[in-house]
C-alpha cells in the first residue's frame, strides 16, 4: 500500500474514533463496579454455603444415626434425646382407635 | 497520562473498596480506552458498555495483574478482547440476517454511499474496506497504525506472538489495498 493510502486509512480511522465516552461515563462505571462487587460477595457466600451444606447435612445424619444406635435400653432414650432433655413418648398404641373413642362417646355409659 | 506509580497506588486503594480511587483510575484512562474501543467498534452504546466492562473485569481479575505490565496496556488488552467479542457477535447477527434474507438491519458500519465525492468519497471507501477486515486484522491495524504501538506491545495486548502480529498486519494491509483498488475501479 502506498504511503498516501496508509495516511488516508490512518486519518479516516482517527477521525471516526471518539476522544471520550458519553458524559457521565465515570459515574456509570463506578455504579457497575459497585453492583459487581455486591454480586461477587453474594456469589462468594453462595459458594461457601454450597461447599459447607453437604458437610453439615452429612454430619447431622451421622450424629442422628450414631445417637439412635447408642439408644439407652433402660430409659429408651437416644443420646440426642438425652442431650436435648426430651422424654420418650409412646409412639404407637396397642388399642385400635374407634370413632367412639375419638369423639369421647362411650356407648356403654349411654346404656346405663 | 498517570504514572505507573500513581496507578499502582490507586489500584491498591480501589482493591480495598475505595470508590474515589476507582473513579480516579476511570477518569485517568477513559480517553485512551475510548479511542481504542471506538476505533474498533465505533461510537455508541456498545462502546460505552465495553468501556465500563473493561474496568469491572480488571478489578474482578486483579489477582492476575502482576503489576509489571503498564496498567494502560493491561486495560487495552481487556478492552480489545471485549471489542473483538462485540465484532464477532455483530458478524454472527449479520450472518443470521443474511441467512433469513432480511435486510432490515444492515451492518452497523455500512458506509453511506451518498456522502459526497472527492476526499469524503475516499473516506467512505476506507471505512468500507476497514469494516470488511477480519476483526483480528482490524485489531492489529488499530494498534499498530492508529495507536502507533510497537509490534511487541501489540503482541502483548493481543496475546499472540510478534510474528503473528506482523503476518496479520501484512494480510490486513494487503486486504485493504485490494478492497480500495476494487472500489477505485468501480
Amino acid at each position: 500500500m502506498t504511503e498516501s493510502r496508509e495516511k488516508m486509512v490512518r486519518d479516516t480511522l482517527a477521525s471516526d474514533r471518539a476522544e471520550g465516552f458519553a458524559p457521565g461515563f465515570a459515574d456509570r462505571a463506578v455504579a457497575r463496579w459497585r453492583e459487581d462487587r455486591d454480586d461477587a460477595l453474594a456469589l462468594m457466600m453462595q459458594r461457601h454455603f454450597r461447599r459447607l451444606a453437604p458437610v453439615a447435612v452429612a454430619a447431622s445424619l451421622m450424629f442422628v444415626l450414631l445417637s439412635e444406635s447408642a439408644r439407652d435400653a433402660a430409659s429408651n432414650q437416644s443420646v440426642s434425646q438425652a442431650l436435648l432433655g426430651w422424654r420418650s413418648t409412646v409412639t404407637s398404641t396397642q388399642q385400635l382407635a374407634t370413632l367412639e373413642s375419638i369423639y369421647g362417646l362411650d356407648a356403654t355409659s349411654l346404656v346405663r | 497520562m498517570p504514572s505507573p506509580r500513581d496507578d499502582s497506588v490507586l489500584v491498591a486503594r480501589a482493591a480495598q473498596g475505595d470508590e474515589s480511587a476507582f473513579r480516579a483510575l476511570v477518569l485517568a484512562h477513559e480517553a485512551a480506552l475510548a479511542r481504542t474501543i471506538t476505533a474498533m467498534i465505533g461510537v455508541g452504546d456498545d462502546a460505552d458498555d465495553v468501556g465500563q466492562e473493561t474496568f469491572v473485569r480488571f478489578f474482578r481479575a486483579l489477582d492476575r495483574f502482576r503489576g509489571d505490565a503498564e496498567l494502560r496496556t493491561y486495560l487495552t488488552r481487556i478492552a480489545m478482547n471485549l471489542s473483538l467479542d462485540v465484532l464477532a457477535r455483530r458478524r454472527r447477527r449479520i450472518g443470521w440476517l443474511r441467512l433469513v434474507g432480511s435486510d432490515a438491519d444492515p451492518p452497523l458500519e455500512a458506509p453511506d454511499a451518498s456522502e459526497g465525492a472527492g476526499e469524503e468519497e475516499q473516506r467512505v471507501m476506507v471505512r468500507k474496506a476497514v469494516a470488511e477486515l477480519d476483526p483480528k486484522h482490524r485489531a492489529v491495524v488499530v494498534l499498530r497504525f492508529l495507536e502507533a504501538r510497537s509490534t511487541k506491545e501489540t503482541a502483548e495486548i493481543l496475546g499472540v506472538p510478534e510474528g503473528t502480529v506482523m503476518s496479520r498486519l501484512k494480510r490486513a494491509l494487503g486486504k485493504l489495498k485490494l478492497t480500495l483498488d476494487l472500489e477505485a475501479k468501480s
